[in-house]
């Protein structure tokens, strides 16, 4: 499932410090979910404190396997590579995925304030400008063809009500 | 004998012969809609069935569940994007494969494990459906949540190389999916103050954020979509030689679509257990399980032969028991209500044609998806052939309405964008996204079952071991995970091994 691309932290240390960060936020997510327990009745606890449990030795020997793979990796040939080498080339080959997720964030937040089909309208013509689409004639075909369509499939023959806002 | 066949002189008349077609299309495009699964179709066609009589509407619901179920693996095959939890199994290879050009060859193989799956799985569900829904009713909490934890180690075990990754995100999943209020006082937990989060952690935006917005996200970053040399002209012969390699692998499909309608007819249990169970099975006892994950066909049959067979399967529980063994069997539940129909062990002697005519309908859409498959297959692999750079946006129009549409919420888009950001992270860091599904789908069926046992035994652990059916699932669930462990440690000796003869002076 996962490809190879997925990784663009090319040294050994941003490997390790990026897994180190994941699972830092695994234990921040996990203590926050055990202090908003108190006060909950003991059968309410039970099962997310089993879980609790199992996530917490989880991420102990996970933590162990990172550590492991980094210490091989600095012994191994070509040493760990610094946390910031090729950082800056490696985020200007993500830049199409940072447009992909900015865009999707600016859409989410302008859908209760445009309407869906407007926000969908300003979505595609951001995300195709910044995807490379060309000619302009091409990007308009993109955005009015798949606003006309989701029109269609979604509101008129599914009948999802779709959020209206400012314009639509 | 007699109620199996006034099942099947309802279903032969136009009407419902209609209706099942018109429901098995409408399944089949949507399903291919990611987010759209079976569920969000039905409920969506719910309020219309009204209208129509009970074997009409039941026959549209059926059809649109098993339409739905085929079309769900179409892509989740060709752009790794799967509608629905159970057609991730089917990503797992099925995927590979439209990466190495070979995308028709998977559906054909899909097609036809399902259709030859679906048929199988009517058949067992018609003619034991009365002795499987007595033996589903031994199932007790104990049980039932050794199943849920059982169903999740096996696939932690068998998805990605690192086992404890694996098992991290399956549990992860499942708390994530109990943040919920607790199901037996209701009192609110880890909601952060959202309302949309004191039910239960909505599935739907979960399994579109961290499926399909990850992969779109990843997609685009990349650059290219699936195949990067065009074969449209093989598409037809590709199709008709992942027919005859199914064919020719039929004891596995007979051996996956058993699976996949036993667990079906195991309440809650749901297709995406079915699907990687049959998967891990058919992995296991690969003669070369090292090439399962990697475009291995016999993944892509194990997968798809339990799906159909599972939705046939998941009919027992909803029509003998009343607990829907799926979301669309749930939808399909409210609808038997809806006709007056009071779903329980006596449907099958007060509403028996109708009942019947369902299973039989299942039978004849399994039949009838294949031809249906086979001519809209075409203009569905050619998505494969649209550069990201235009068909990334259309995707993500579709996933984020998808994501709407389910509750008419807001928040669940929200949602959906916070699964694809955990989504991307856990991908960067290696992580499989799988396992943390099924702890999302597993997690509520889990905790429920776990607080009834502990209170029934008294708070004693010994509960959990008491009967047969429970000591036969904890011997599996050892079995399950033990070969991975083994697995794992000789991996890391061997490389210990090796990086300590390369820094040896004599090495």
């Amino acid at each position: 499932m996962e490809d190879v691309d997925d990784k663009p932290l090319v040294t050994s240390t941003q490997r390790f410090a990026g897994e180190l960060l994941f699972l830092a936020a695994i234990v921040v997510y996990g203590v926050s979910f055990y202090r908003s327990m108190d006060g909950l009745r003991e059968i309410a606890r039970a099962f997310p404190l089993f879980a609790l449990a199992l996530l917490c030795l989880l991420v102990i020997l996970n933590l162990i396997g990172a550590t492991r793979r980094w210490v091989s990796a600095r012994h191994g040939a070509g040493g760990p590579g610094g946390l910031l080498v090729g950082l800056g080339r490696n985020l200007a080959r993500g830049r199409s995925s940072i447009i992909v997720f900015v865009s999707l964030g600016a859409f989410t937040w302008l859908i209760p304030r445009l309407g869906f089909f407007t926000a969908q309208a300003a979505f595609l013509t951001a995300l195709g400008f910044g995807l490379g689409v060309r000619p302009r004639w091409r990007l308009g075909l993109l955005v009015g063809g798949t606003v006309i369509v989701s029109y269609l499939l979604f509101s008129t023959l599914l009948g999802v009500r779709l959020p209206s806002g400012l314009l639509l | 004998m007699e109620a199996i066949t006034s099942g099947l002189v309802l279903l032969f008349q136009l009407g419902p012969l209609l209706w099942l077609t018109v429901g098995l299309v409408a399944g089949f495009f949507v399903g291919v809609l990611p987010g759209f699964a079976g569920s969000s179709a039905a409920a969506v066609l719910l309020p219309f069935t009204i209208r129509l009589e009970t074997e009409n509407a039941l026959l549209l619901l059926g059809g649109i569940y098993a339409g739905a179920s085929f079309a769900g693996g179409v892509p989740a095959i060709l752009i790794n994007v799967p509608g629905t939890g159970s057609a991730a199994a089917t990503a797992l290879d099925g995927y590979p494969m439209a990466q190495q050009g070979k995308g028709a060859l998977a559906i054909g193989l899909a097609r036809t494990a399902s259709s030859i799956g679906g048929i199988i799985g009517g058949v067992i569900t018609l003619l034991v459906i009365g002795p499987m829904a007595m033996f589903a009713v031994r199932f007790g909490p104990a049980e039932m949540f050794l199943i849920a934890v059982f169903g999740l180690t096996i696939i932690a075990t068998v998805v990605g190389e690192q086992v404890w990754k694996g098992l991290l995100a399956g549990v992860l999943g499942m708390l994530i999916a109990v943040m919920s209020a607790d199901p037996i006082t209701a009192r609110a937990r880890f909601d952060m103050g959202f309302l949309g989060l004191y039910d239960r952690v909505p599935f739907v935006p979960a399994i579109i954020g961290l499926f399909a917005i990850t992969q779109m996200v990843m997609i685009a970053g990349q650059g290219r979509f699936v195949v990067t040399e065009s074969r449209g002209g093989e598409s037809r012969k590709d199709l008709l030689d992942g027919i005859m390699i199914t064919l020719r692998k039929i004891p596995m499909v007979i051996r996956s679509s058993v699976l996949g309608t036993l667990i079906g007819a195991i309440p809650g249990a749901g297709t995406a257990v079915a699907t990687f169970f049959a998967y891990g099975v058919a992995k296991q006892r690969s003669n070369h399980p090292e090439t399962f994950g990697t475009g291995e066909p016999e993944g892509v049959i194990a997968a798809e032969g339990a799906e159909n067979a599972c939705a046939a399967g998941t009919l027992v529980p909803t029509l003998a028991l009343g607990v829907p063994g799926s979301g669309t069997a749930a939808v399909m539940l409210a609808a038997l209500y809806v006709h007056g129909i009071q779903p329980g062990p006596r449907v099958l002697v007060q509403n028996a044609p109708e009942a019947y005519a369902l299973l039989w309908g299942m039978i004849l859409a399994s039949i009838l998806i294949l031809p249906i498959g086979i001519l809209f297959a075409s203009p569905l692999i050619a998505i494969t052939r649209v550069p990201p750079k235009t068909l990334v946006p259309v995707v993500l129009v579709a996933c984020m309405v998808g994501a709407y549409a389910m509750r008419n919420s807001l928040f669940d888009v929200f949602l959906t964008l916070a699964f694809g950001a955990l989504g991307i992270a856990m991908r960067l860091n290696g992580y499989p996204i799988i396992p943390m599904v099924l702890g999302l789908i597993l997690g509520p069926m889990a905790e429920s079952n776990f607080m009834r046992a502990l209170m029934l035994g008294n708070y004693t652990v010994n509960y959990f071991f008491e009967t047969t059916i429970a000591k036969v699932l904890t011997v599996l669930l050892i079995f399950s995970i033990a070969p991975s462990v083994r697995r794992a440690l000789k991996k890391r000796r061997s490389r210990t091994d090796a990086a300590t003869t390369a820094t040896s002076p004599q090495g």
